[in-house]
């Protein structure tokens, strides 16, 4: 595969505990994401998915290791630096959608678009344009509470892809949802990859979304492994 | 029984008149025997209706009517002619308290102070209107214990007000703190989140002073059924508006703190 790495992590190690009930959760693992892709993170509850994603993202520290994300050794920069290089150029989606309940569904898009310092003309079409890709354009005036699950996690799709990310990640994104509404966010996500050349990383213990990937990695016991071991294994089983 | 007087005038161009006493009430004082209570007192003192008769200092005496207004916080103020007055035992005819006019009011700070200065042989004070009020406002405030009281109630109040409020904001902020989180993930600076705290704060402050001014409003029509004098002078209604304000906005300020010390893989992934 040729395409361009957007994230290059080596020797990554995370720690949590100390003394005797220290545990490493990841032990010193190597990991890249390509630019327009959607790579799938596999593996059961609790083997350190979202211990990694948060390490590559610039929300955890790793204990070792470095991450070179868009060229940039990204825990060598300051905080400040940090919070720039995701404002500019990451996108995230939760398992828990955490849309402020007191706004619309376009206003929850629209208030990081105008911390992004985009004019709230701008913000508020492209606040627009983002649902409507998400297949939201009518819904745009909505409180989330007058959504379902899965047009709240759309809305939250929306407000990750409206940034126009170089990287984006989605952790559990549909763990909340049912299998028609989890396999549309991971049709979003692949698309949002390949039009926009995002390098878009899923993590997530839902066997069901592995399809929807251009690639799959495993992981398991603080350990990563290419997909074809994992996905053999799945077939078989 | 001790009784303290205070002379005023019938008349309705002295200036010790009453203006608060309605002048047929103040005419009807002039038979012998008669007095005016409060009749925030009436209960207090025995009194069911206009006519019922009472003994100050053995002297028979018939309540003709009653005032509004004048609750006492110590014994009762009972309005009489001074020649009634006389009857009940203000035998001391040195009479404390003269009440001047001034022809011209412009005159009355230098009137006073020509008046202090011969006070010297004589001890007397010369005060002028609103010193007196609010000289007398601060010995019941501040030297009399029902002021200190009053005044320490009034802070308590106070800091339960304070209290209640950023303990809403802090509560506010916690309850959507994936949210701020979230977008704290997103690049979203502290500032900024701030800021949208900040203006959550203000609209909850906002909301909550009209509550607040209605709440008053209730307790007015409240003490006024129960015939207790209450005013809210607006320098301190003012001065409370703005200091749940400014509370709002620092406990606002504060909770973002929670945000921060807060480890953000816990609370989103
Ligand atoms: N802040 C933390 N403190 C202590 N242990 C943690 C912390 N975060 C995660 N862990 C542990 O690390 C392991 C991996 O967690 P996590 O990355 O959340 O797994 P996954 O997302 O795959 O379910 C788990 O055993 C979890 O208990
Ligand atoms: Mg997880």
């Amino acid at each position: 595969m040729t395409a361009q790495t957007s994230i290059k992590a080596t020797g990554l190690t995370k720690r949590f505990g100390d003394g005797a009930t220290a545990k490493t959760v990841i032990d010193h693992q190597d990991f890249a994401l390509h630019a327009g892709q959607l790579t799938l993170l596999m593996g059961p509850s609790g083997s350190g998915k979202s211990t990694l994603l948060a390490m590559v993202s610039g929300l955890l520290k790793p204990d070792d290791g470095t991450v070179i994300a868009l060229g940039e050794d990204l825990w060598s920069l300051s905080e400040a630096n940090r919070e720039k290089l995701r404002l500019a150029s990451v996108g995230f989606i939760f398992q828990g959608f955490n849309l402020f309940p007191a706004l619309s569904a376009r206003e929850n898009v629209q208030t990081v678009l105008e911390t992004m310092g985009l004019a709230p003309r701008e913000a508020i079409e492209r606040s627009i344009a983002a649902l409507e890709q998400v297949g939201l354009g009518d819904r745009v005036d909505l409180l989330p509470r007058q959504l379902s699950g899965g047009e709240k996690q759309r809305v939250a799709t929306a407000r990750a892809l409206a940034k126009q990310p170089r990287l984006l990640f989605a952790d559990e994104p549909t763990s909340a949802l049912d299998r028609a509404n989890g396999e549309r966010i991971a049709d979003l996500l692949r698309t949002a990859a390949h039009t926009t050349g995002a390098a878009v990383l899923c993590v997530t213990h839902d066997p069901r979304l592995k399809d929807h990937a251009d690639r799959q990695l495993w992981i398991e016991d603080g350990r990563i492994s290419s997909e074809t071991d994992a996905t053999r294994q799945d077939r078989r089983s | 029984m001790p009784v303290l007087g205070i002379p005023l005038s019938l008349d309705p161009t002295s200036p010790a008149r009453m203006q608060s006493i309605p002048q047929n009430l103040m005419a009807a004082l002039s038979e012998p025997g008669a007095v005016l209570i409060d009749e925030a007192d009436a209960r207090k003192l025995g009194i069911n209706r206009i006519g019922d008769t009472a003994e100050i200092n053995r002297q028979r005496v018939r309540v003709v009517g009653f005032t509004s207004g004048f609750r006492s916080s110590w014994g009762a103020f009972v309005f009489a002619s001074q020649a009634t007055a006389r009857l009940l035992g203000d035998d001391d005819r040195s009479n404390p308290l003269y009440l001047i006019q001034v022809k011209d009011p412009r005159e009355a700070e230098a009137t006073r102070d020509r008046l202090n200065a011969n006070a010297l042989e004589a001890p007397y004070t010369v005060w002028e209107k609103h010193d007196l009020i609010e000289s007398s406002e601060m010995v019941w405030l501040i030297d009399s214990g029902a002021g200190a009281s009053f005044g320490f109630s009034a802070f308590v109040a106070f800091l339960v007000g304070i209290g209640v409020t950023s303990q809403t904001l802090r509560g506010a902020v916690l309850a959507q703190l994936k949210e701020l989180a979230s977008l704290r993930a997103l690049g979203v600076p502290a500032s900024k989140l701030r800021a949208i705290v900040v203006e959550q704060a203000i609209w909850v402050g906002l909301v909550g002073i009209p509550v607040m001014l209605v709440g008053a409003g209730l307790v007015q029509v409240l003490a006024g059924a129960l015939k207790v004098a209450i005013a809210y002078p607006w320098p301190a209604s003012v001065t409370c508006c703005l200091f749940l304000l400014i509370v709002a906005l620092l406990s606002g300020i504060h909770a973002v703190r929670a945000l921060y010390r807060s480890n953000p893989t816990e609370l989103l992934l």
